[in-house]
């Protein structure tokens, strides 16, 4: 039920022993074990096997977003996914929620440009319940005028308090119009008030019948549950869902890269100006991809990082300077969101930035400054295993978005293999003036 | 052997159309055997100094956490709100051997995490680094080096923080929420401004830390991979050296709730949205014999997405994305909380059925069903929560900190299972207080507050959660009492024409309690004036002829003396206010009010030489005098406001005076009005004359 803006961040770390001083570190690695399969009618099932707590998590991904949207129907991927808890052939309204509640469980999903999320926790005596429970979605849900209602006002509730409540709220919106003008990744997840009182239950169940077939999803059961009992409870539940059959649409709108630098002023409701910006990068996977990945580190990660040091902390000029790499599977956005301080003005504080890039595009960063971020970089990864809801979320993301499953084990090796030199060549390709959206909010 | 192999396949194959056959999708799967729970139990040492230890060991992954927390009472900060803030900040600062930007390298070099607060410090890091963090961490604590540049910058930058607050309702309903639950005679009330961090000194900071930063009430928790040994090994090396020192105690009164319910509103003109908490101070501390009991009750009320005001709010009415309900419990001070944000349309009706929820749970009992799926959603939670190896931890020290029985946690299941929906109903009642409520809302006042009021006593708030009438106003800068009296003035025709004025007569008539009555007043250059009312028969005059004054009525005549003589001396004066100065009056102004019709009036405070102290209201815009009121005292010793408004203004000779007047005097309205206003008639000096 979230809209989740910024892609979750998978960073990997390498075995391999490296020297710093004082010491030496050998390099700590958890290998996930996983296995995978297909079903006959196209599903994508991955299980991953943990015991050490009985609960076990169940997640169905989604291959569809809101670039799947009709651009005058945008918000549908995300409405629809409130509509998905609705109810089924065999599941009431408001039924969902209770059942999985009253069983000891936690259910919830999200929707972002790409993909569209819901995972389940349970304790490990309810992993049926979970497998029928996802069947009635995938088979059979169940979507009614008064279901369709109500949640169009909920998710109108939603888009005010996420967007139009917030100071600086809508910068994301009012970045990524900007920043494309042709592909489906211009408008946010939770798209127009006005379009999503537009949509007709007919047109809910076409975008079903579409995206929400067997060879468009991928099941992950991670945690304490036993293999071979689970296949054939899948193989019940899910082997005679029918396929889809169709060929699934996926926007080929690419979006060249702008010549001209795009700035505009947006008014807010708020008493110090921000100053935010959009950066055309590349999408998932690419060499390029993991270089601006570690951008976003070196710029923004932790107190000693570029822009904590210099420009909150020595010109105190603002209060919050932050780098998201935003990774699509289409292109992607490198986004920096920066508050000014009190009586810094707007175009002090880009000039701040500005001057931030530029060192990076100019300068060689350090080895020691380098050796840093990968060791950020190898801390983040293990850390994103510690969780079970967060491994069920990671697989099949690397299956579905990088076709490769097994880079929750290797894409350590991707990092490892971007040099200094890289880091600045990819600055000096996308982190230029005409490469960008400037946005300056200011107090109305 | 074929025989063997076919009927392998034969099985297989049955097996395989069977289960087909079997799955009957409208059936809700049953759940296998309970899991067992298995909850560990961390190991436990401490140093000499008090510090307490708990280790949990888990290597599953290489990485280890350390919690350090000093267990003390909260302290009032009082108007320097934002010092055990800036302590947190300072202590990651600067040591004796350190500077902030060293600290931070070091921190981030071994990609770390490190957060400190004024009474924790928290560490993460992969355990490969366990030392260089455990290292700093004791140098943090040992060595402090707080210093004043550091504390200037953690100043500017909370001072720019209040100002993004500001500008966040949900910030705001925040900090008002805290102020109204938990009052201000405790510590949770407490919040920052931008005055309360301008007051922050160094040494507050300091002592603040040297006094409450020490091992004898302090905890430190390590989880993960990190074996039992080496953490005794190391928290000797690093923490032994911590010297202990008594730290001082405190004791607070517990707040209490409203006796009937109360509407707080801060306005936000261009919001969207209302930011609603129901919400008041409890006093349920943990491990109360029915906190199970009150948790299920809230659990069924608004926890999540299946409890009631979820389902009445979201699903039933649309008006919200959620709308939940927590209770808190606590050592100190509980509460219990109903949150929701809903369009500006529907925040009255949102809050009603917030009530009406609260009600319902308190008066009508649950059902079996609806106790059994609370419980299971409760067994669910703890048995989720079991996945996090700090779980355990956490569990221990809550024994430990609050003493629970040794086994709280063991028989948390069996705790749940216990409880009765006639028990669920008796925590209802005593917790959920929807009659002794404070309802705050941020929000759009035009579209929300009239809806408001049948709700409870309604107070505005501003940003700073301090309470205001919503008529006034922030004064315009440069704006004084003089310069409003100078406008009047002009207003009124100018100085050059009242310089013109030899004589004026005023005549108003009206009724006062059926009677017809006639207001006669004389005024002449220099200071003669006379005064004459006649109403139902009743009759009497004022006169002051320049040195002398009398007044008159049916009883007779009676020279006028002392403070009465003063006062006719000075009503004699034509626009007496002109020469403020000279004539001995004191302006304050007091601020700025709407009229209630868009526009703005300033309130200005006139005190004569005598003493007499008015309150005077002049329209921004035209600059007229429009109202002025009067602390009158009677005789016996009775306050009462009498006031003056002017509803017209007439135009004669260059000058505006008064036409229609309305005086009100506790229950009693007199309009009058004009019947005759002349200037400059020729008014003869006999007319003043005293008649002996």
């Amino acid at each position: 039920m979230n809209i989740i803006a910024d892609k979750m961040k998978w960073k990997l770390f390498v075995l391999t022993c490296f020297l710093w001083a004082p010491a030496a570190f050998w390099a700590q690695d958890v290998q996930i074990a996983f296995e995978e399969y297909d079903l006959p009618n196209g599903m994508h099932v991955i299980f991953h096997e943990d015991h050490s707590a009985p609960i076990t998590v169940i997640s169905m991904l989604y291959h569809v977003g809101s670039k799947n949207e009709d651009p005058e129907r945008t918000g549908f991927a995300h409405f629809f996914e409130h509509l998905m808890f609705e109810g089924s052939e065999h599941i009431a309204r408001g039924q969902f929620d209770k059942i999985v509640n009253g069983s000891g469980g936690y259910s919830n999903a999200f929707t972002t440009k790409d993909q569209t999320y819901y995972f389940n926790l349970f304790p490990s005596n309810h992993l049926e319940l979970g497998l029928w429970l996802e069947s009635e979605r995938l088979l059979h849900a169940k979507i009614d005028e008064k279901g369709v209602a109500t949640q169009r006002e909920v998710v109108k509730e939603e888009r005010r308090m996420r967007y139009e409540s917030r100071p600086y709220g809508t910068a994301i919106e009012e970045l990524s119009k900007r920043a494309f003008t042709q592909h489906p990744y211009r408008w946010e997840p939770i798209g127009s008030a006005q379009y999503i009182d537009q949509a007709s239950l007919e047109e809910f169940m076409k975008f079903y019948k579409t995206f929400y077939v067997p060879e468009n999803v991928t099941m992950t059961i991670v945690g304490d549950f036993e293999p071979a009992k689970t296949k054939k409870l899948i193989a019940q539940y899910f082997g005679d869902i029918p396929r889809g059959g169709k060929t699934i649409p996926r926007p080929s709108a690419d979006e060249p890269f702008r010549s001209r630098e795009v700035r505009d002023t947006v008014l807010d409701n708020i008493q110090l100006p921000g100053v935010f910006m959009s950066y055309r990068c590349p999408g998932i996977g690419t060499k390029d991809y993991y270089a601006l990945e570690m951008i976003s580190n070196l710029l923004d990660g932790g107190e000693s990082s570029r822009f904590s040091a210099e420009i909150i902390n020595k010109q105190q000029k603002a209060i919050q300077a932050s780098c998201f790499f935003r990774s699509n599977e289409g292109p992607s956005q490198m986004l920096i969101f920066t508050i000014a301080s009190n009586g810094t003005k707007a175009y002090e504080l880009e000039v701040a930035v500005n001057e931030e890039l530029e060192k990076i595009r100019e300068n060689l960063i350090s080895e020691r400054e380098y050796q840093k971020l990968l060791n950020q970089i190898e801390n983040d990864f293990i850390s994103s295993k510690g969780s079970l809801e967060g491994l069920a979320q990671s697989l099949p993301y690397y299956k579905v978005f990088m076709g490769n499953t097994n880079l929750i084990n290797t894409e350590l090796s991707n990092y490892r293999a971007v040099s200094r030199e890289d880091l600045q060549a990819v600055a000096k390709k996308y982190l230029t003036r005409e490469n960008r959206v400037v946005l300056y909010y200011l107090p109305k | 052997m074929h025989t063997y192999k076919f009927l392998f396949i034969l099985l297989s194959f049955c097996f395989f159309t069977t289960v087909q056959g079997q799955l009957d999708r409208s059936k809700m799967p049953e759940p296998g055997p309970a899991p067992e729970v298995r909850l560990g139990e961390p190991q436990t040492f401490r140093l000499d100094n008090g510090l307490q230890v708990f280790v949990v060991e888990n290597h599953k992954l290489p990485r280890v956490s350390f919690t350090l927390f000093v267990d003390n009472d909260p302290v009032f900060e009082k108007n320097k709100a934002g010092y055990l803030s800036a302590v947190g900040e300072l202590m990651r600062r600067g040591t004796a051997s350190r500077n902030k930007e060293e600290i931070d390298e070091a921190v981030d070099f071994i990609g770390a995490s490190l957060y400190t607060s004024s009474n924790s410090i928290y560490g993460s890091c992969l355990s490969k680094h366990n030392d260089s963090l455990f290292m700093l961490m004791s140098e943090i604590i040992l060595t402090p080096n707080f210093n004043q540049e550091e504390l200037d910058k953690i100043k500017n930058q909370n001072l720019s923080q209040i100002k993004v607050r500001n500008a966040n309702p949900n910030a705001i309903s925040r900090i008002l929420s805290n102020k109204l639950i938990y009052g201000e005679t405790h510590p949770y009330g407490e919040f920052e401004s931008e005055k309360s961090w301008q007051n922050i000194q160094l040494e507050d900071c300091r002592n603040h830390f040297l006094t409450y930063f020490r091992p004898s009430n302090a905890y430190l928790v390590v989880v993960g991979d990190m074996a039992f040994e080496e953490v005794k090994k190391k928290a000797n090396q690093y923490f032994g050296p911590w010297k202990k020192k008594d730290i001082p105690s405190h004791s607070y009164e517990m707040p209490s709730a409203p006796d009937m319910p109360q509407v707080a509103l801060v306005d936000f003109p261009n919001a969207v949205q209302s930011v609603i908490v129901v919400g008041y101070p409890i006093d349920l501390k943990p491990g109360a014999e029915d906190a199970f009991a009150v948790l299920l009750a809230n659990m069924i009320l608004g926890d999540g997405s299946t409890g009631r005001l979820f389902s009445n709010l979201r699903e039933e009415h649309g008006w919200t994305y959620g709308a939940y309900s927590s209770i808190d419990n606590d050592k100190w001070v509980g509460s219990f909380t109903a949150s929701a944000s809903v369009r500006n349309a529907v925040t009255d009706s949102a809050i009603t059925e917030i009530l009406h929820e609260m009600k319902r749970i308190r008066n009508e009992l649950i059902t079996e069903e609806e106790l059994r799926l609370a419980k299971n959603n409760m067994i669910g939670e703890f048995i989720r929560s079991l996945e996090d190896p700090q779980t355990i931890a956490r569990f221990a020290l809550r024994v430990e900190r609050f003493g629970l029985p040794k086994d709280y946690y063991k028989n948390y299941l069996k705790h749940i299972e216990a409880v009765s929906i006639e028990d669920v109903q008796a925590a209802a009642k005593k917790y959920i207080r929807p009659d002794q409520a404070h309802i705050i809302v941020v929000g759009k006042a035009s579209e929300v507050a009239e809806k408001l009021k049948p709700l409870g006593e309604l107070t505005y708030y501003d940003t700073q959660a301090q309470a205001y009438r919503p008529d006034e106003k922030g004064i315009p800068e440069g704006l004084t009492g003089a310069k409003i009296i100078e406008r009047y003035i002009a207003a009124r025709g100018g100085k050059p024409a009242f310089a013109e004025i030899k004589d004026i007569t005023r005549v108003y008539t009206g009724k006062v309690m059926d009677q017809d009555l006639e207001l006669r007043i004389y005024q002449k250059v220099p200071n003669m004036y006379l005064q004459q009312m006649d109403a139902g028969g009743f009759s009497q005059k004022t006169i002051f002829d320049g040195k002398n004054g009398m007044k008159s009525d049916m009883t007779g005549k009676q020279a006028l003396a002392g403070k009465e003589l003063d006062q006719v001396k000075l009503e004699a004066i034509i626009m007496p206010l002109q020469d403020h100065l000279t004539n001995g009056f004191e302006l304050k102004l007091m601020g700025v009010q709407a009229n209630g019709k868009g526009e703005d009036l300033y309130q200005l405070e006139v005190k004569d030489r005598l003493g007499n102290t008015s309150i005077q209201y002049f329209e921004a815009k035209s600059g007229l005098l429009v109202k002025k009121e009067t602390s009158v005292e009677t005789p016996d010793g009775q306050h009462f406001t009498q006031s003056t408004e002017i509803l017209a203004y007439q135009d004669v000779n260059g000058i505006k005076i008064p036409s229609r007047i309305v005086q009100t005097v506790g229950p009693q309205r007199i309009e009058l009005t004009a019947s005759e206003l002349k200037i400059n008639s020729g008014l003869k000096k006999g007319l003043f004359k005293i008649e002996k």
